[in-house]
């Protein structure tokens, strides 16, 4: 594992969609790490409003909103909320779908058919409606809203791993271990698992976009933490302040633009390092 | 079809909506508040009235009996009466159904048979230019959001062009002819949207299955034995992805039973989406519980006919 570090990187850049999503990404991680440093305007601070609904000039180069907020600071502060929801939610994902898949695939009989059926039963519950009722009953507020995400995103991963956990355990070199006396635990935590991370690293990427995707989906809707900026909720806004019949296309434009970037840098930097880390996945794609 | 396939297949659909029945029934139960708490929430009531309230609600039973009671009214068809429109909301969710499907299965279905051509030409031209594209254009497809995308269509062609009306679903004032074609043109973009959303995935998903047909000895054997280029795609590609694309086509429109919630609201089109949004805004729980488990029951129904058509159609899934 310490060796394979440096030449991931390597070959991470060696690729097209690795290099657009790792640039992209660090832009926006940077964003958000520095925001109060970049964006040039504070949108929590209700003093610093300029003229309302200004198309993108000079002061404000993405315009204002109803409320005479700067689009291009709501964007940079959105970039927190955003990013902070796809992180979690992935390794929440990560977590509790790779915990699930293992146990099932270890303890296998009753408590495999128990979380398969779950998984299956999870898997075709039309997850929008739900997650509006759930956050309807809790109240929306951010770790609503991941806890939501995480409920709705682990049964598919959970499933990858049991598979893998199953196909591994039947390798002659787990065999192996078990003759030379290695207990269960042991032979979980050194072989088994380990045959799962690239699909748990590569699975994390693509729930954390769509971890992002959904949180703008429903902040969109009106559900979304009240004290914070997102780039849902800037939609959100300006749907309910009729952008649309104003003709203030630079609302509706820079915040869509924000998530499509940091989803499809985050899809591309999953589907490079898939390349690289199950070469025989993607090869079967192509 | 073998009969005891079905039988077991039904079998099964019951168990899985009794589940799911019964998981929705827990969560009401374990969520903060009764049902009927909206009644004696408040203080100012004597406890006594809240007491008759509670069980003129069957609310003083045990939960046990209580839970009987639930599935017999389920099975009765009797979810309980709306707050917002006193009403049975069993009647209220089957009225907003139909639009729902309007909204959802005609683009699918579009969606699908255009796919279905676009997907076996990629798939028998591999790492062809269009293959690219298409591929291309499904992946960066899925960061787009859905209903940014519905925003950007409304904000150029309802606002800028004005060539469709900005929401609704039926100019009222229409009679006859006329309302059907402006249920067409209020239609036409959230079609679009669902269209253009839908097409390059499932594309890309029949070329993956053409691919793999393609490695067959079927094919060899097709191939070998004089067979065109045309002749082998309608023979034997077309009718091996068409069982498994079928079975897809009826889970994604069951999928959307639940409604498009995004493009119904941008559209403000009266479906099933838009009425899970109304009742939570209005605090209608009866509203938001029965549509939901109307909706997964729903799903699971077109499960089980998704698996028993395709079962009908190609016999190696019975036999597996």
């Amino acid at each position: 594992m310490k060796k394979r570090k440096p030449n991931f990187f390597r070959e991470l850049f060696r690729s097209f969609e690795g290099t657009v999503g790792f640039v992209i990404l660090c832009v926006m991680v940077f964003c958000a790490v520095f925001a109060p440093l970049i964006a040039p305007y504070d949108p929590y601070d209700i003093t610093q409003r300029g003229r309302k609904l200004q198309p993108p000039s000079p002061q404000h180069i993405m315009g204002t909103d109803w409320y005479g907020v700067d689009i291009f600071s709501q964007i940079v502060y959105g970039a927190r909320t955003s990013l902070t929801v796809g992180a979690l939610t992935a390794i929440g994902v990560s977590v509790i779908g790779g915990f699930l898949g293992v146990t099932a695939a270890t303890f296998g009989k009753g408590v495999d058919v128990l979380i398969m059926r779950i998984v299956d039963f999870v898997m075709v519950l039309p997850g929008l409606p739900i997650m509006i009722m759930i956050m309807t009953y809790l109240g929306s507020s951010f770790w609503t809203l991941v806890f939501v995400l995480v409920v709705f995103g682990w049964a598919g991963i959970s499933r990858v791993v049991r598979a893998i956990v199953l196909s591994e355990k039947k390798r002659g070199y787990v065999e192996a271990a078990v003759c030379a006396g290695a207990s269960k635990w042991y032979i979980l935590k050194k072989h088994l698992l380990p045959a799962a991370y690239s699909v748990l690293v590569v699975n994390a990427a693509f729930s954390a976009a769509g971890a992002m995707l959904a949180e703008a989906g429903l902040s969109f809707l009106g559900f979304s933490d009240p004290r914070v900026v997102s780039w849902g909720k800037m939609l959100s806004l300006a749907r309910t302040c009729n952008a649309l019949v104003l003709g203030a296309w630079w609302w509706i434009l820079f915040p869509g633009l924000a998530i499509f970037l940091a989803s499809f840098s985050i899809m591309s930097l999953g589907v490079a390092s898939e390349r690289i880390l199950n070469p025989k996945i993607s090869d079967r794609r192509e | 079809m073998s009969f005891s396939y079905l039988v077991k297949r039904i079998v099964q659909m019951i168990l899985t909506i009794l589940v799911a029945v019964t998981v929705s029934f827990v969560l009401i139960r374990a969520l903060p508040g009764d049902p009927a708490e909206r009644f004696y929430g408040d203080p100012r009531i004597p406890e006594e009235v809240k007491q008759e309230i509670k069980s003129a609600f069957g609310l003083d039973k045990p939960v046990l009996i209580q839970y009987l009671s639930f599935l017999k009214q389920f099975f009765k068809g009797d979810l309980g009466v709306s707050y917002t429109y006193n009403r049975r909301v069993v009647g209220v969710v089957l009225e907003r159904l139909p639009w729902t499907l309007l909204l959802t299965a005609v683009p699918t279905i579009l969606g699908m048979i255009t796919s279905l051509s676009l997907g076996v030409y990629i798939g028998c031209n591999r790492n062809s230019f269009v293959d690219k594209l298409v591929r291309y254009v499904a992946f960066a497809l899925h960061s787009v959001p859905t209903f940014w995308f519905a925003l950007l269509l409304v904000l150029l062609f309802s606002f800028k062009l004005e060539w469709f009306p900005l929401q609704g679903m039926i100019d009222p004032s229409a009679r006859g002819f006329s309302s059907f074609v402006s249920l067409l043109r209020h239609a036409f973009l959230p079609w679009l949207v669902i269209f253009v959303v839908n097409v390059p995935g499932f594309a890309v998903y029949v070329r993956n299955m053409v691919i793999l047909i393609l490695n067959e000895e079927f094919v060899l054997t097709a191939k070998a034995k004089g067979l065109t280029e045309r002749q082998i795609r309608k023979r034997h590609i077309l009718r091996n992805v068409l069982g498994p694309l079928f079975s897809m086509l009826t889970l994604r429109i069951a999928g959307m039973l639940g409604g498009a919630v995004l493009i119904e609201t941008i559209f403000s089109w009266k479906g099933m989406g838009l009425l899970v949004l109304e009742a939570s805004r209005n605090s209608d729980y009866p509203l938001l519980q029965a549509t939901i488990i109307i909706t997964i029951v729903s799903i699971i129904v077109a499960n089980f006919l998704a698996d028993v058509l395709q079962a009908a159609f190609d016999p190696r899934v019975r036999f597996e």
